[in-house]
């Protein structure tokens, strides 16, 4: 956030103030007492980061010329890598990229208009952190598989490379249709038994759209930190399991991102907050 | 061949993925007045904006003039009339 001030012409006619200095926010923590993070503040200064605090709550900040920052690498490892270090001692909301508050006092107003959202979405996510988990498989020898194994493919497949003379237009449609359908019962059928070996070490899951075609299952695990040993086990039983057919990208620890779901509009005079915790 | 976890922070893709839009997100360009002071949220999010976002965002960066925005009273202006009018003005410049 940025006060209209700073980028209205009207309240502040020259563009001096692009030297203006705000605070940019990384997340929400519970904290008492003050603390320091180290001089690793987004935008390359080395501004430390600290936090700001409201009745037992705090916002982790870090003083930032007002400017909009862009989702480069940069920036955004600058962003998640202060939360991944504050989440190594404490539970964090994490604050979405781009936040920016014009002082400290914005940030306190902004932790007491949204207190009850964050205390209780905060005791849900306590001793909580997110892994991700994304599978791929080769599509190409999953459908030569399928040639191989698939009766019904096989056989139009079959029909259509031995036929002579006639189109093969709607056989070679027919295929098609058969093929998808074949894929997705495949990768439905990999993703039930993902889940099935996972489920019950995990609090919470959240499948995300896969990206490409070479990914079938795109998913982010909430997981108890003290459970943290045996989900890995469990994803390296599964790895294990499906070795050759899937191939399995596991990251974390990460901030809560896919499990807080605190979206803020903000009116005039008064703050609505809708707060879920899934 | 045995799966390893890799830590948080080491795809882009990844990062991209979580710290766009997901977490505590505050809906950008929507007025906002906190102890009497007038403020407004930015969309520093796009990645790939439409062009209406593009100028908007354009705006608040100063790269582009505001186009006959209407002078405003602070603690006056209804947040919605404020989105509509700003709006509007990115339609003159565009036009």
């Amino acid at each position: 956030m940025i006060t209209e001030k700073q980028i209205s012409p009207e309240a502040e006619p020259s563009h001096a103030d692009a030297a203006a200095e705000g605070k940019y926010v990384y997340c929400i923590i519970e904290a008492a007492e003050p603390r320091s993070f180290g001089p690793m503040g987004i935008g390359g200064r080395g501004d430390e980061v600290y936090t700001v605090h409201h009745k037992g709550l705090a916002a982790v900040v870090s003083n930032t010329p007002i400017v909009v920052y862009d989702p480069t690498r940069e920036n955004v490892f600058a962003h998640e890598q202060v939360n991944e270090t504050v989440m190594r001692e404490f539970t964090v909301l994490p604050m979405a990229f781009g936040a920016l508050f014009r002082t400290e006092e914005d940030i306190i107003e902004l932790m007491r208009g949204t207190y009850d959202a964050l205390r209780d979405v905060l005791a849900k996510m306590e001793g909580k952190v997110e892994f991700g988990l994304k599978v791929n498989w080769d599509r190409d020898r999953v459908i030569a598989e399928l040639e191989q194994e698939n009766e019904e493919i096989r056989h139009l497949k079959e029909q259509i490379t031995s036929r002579t003379t006639g189109s093969t237009y709607f056989a070679r449609m027919q295929l098609g249709r058969l093929v998808e359908t074949a894929l997705t019962d495949q990768a439905d059928a990999y993703i039930r038994e993902v889940y099935s070996v996972l489920r019950d070490t995990a609090v919470a899951s959240r499948a995300n759209k896969p990206i490409g075609d070479r990914m079938i299952m795109n998913a982010a695990f909430l997981i108890e930190r003290e459970r943290e040993a045996e989900f890995d086990q469990k994803v390296k039983e599964v790895a294990a399991k499906y070795e050759g057919k899937l191939s399995f990208k596991y990251t974390g620890p990460w901030p809560p991102y896919n499990f807080v779901h605190i979206r803020l509009k903000l009116e005039r005079g008064e703050g609505t907050t809708e707060a879920i915790a899934r | 061949m045995a799966v390893e976890r890799a830590p948080g922070g080491t795809s882009l893709i990844d990062v991209l993925d979580r710290v766009l839009d997901k977490g505590i997100v505050i809906d950008a360009w929507v007025r906002i007045s906190l102890v009497g002071i007038d403020l407004i949220t930015i969309e520093a999010r796009v990645v790939v904006a439409s062009i209406d976002t593009y100028l908007k965002y354009a705006e608040a960066v100063g790269l582009t003039p505001a186009v006959s925005r209407p002078a405003l009273t602070p603690g006056a202006a209804e947040p919605l009339e404020d989105e509509t009018r700003r709006r509007t003005n990115v339609d003159v410049e565009r036009g």
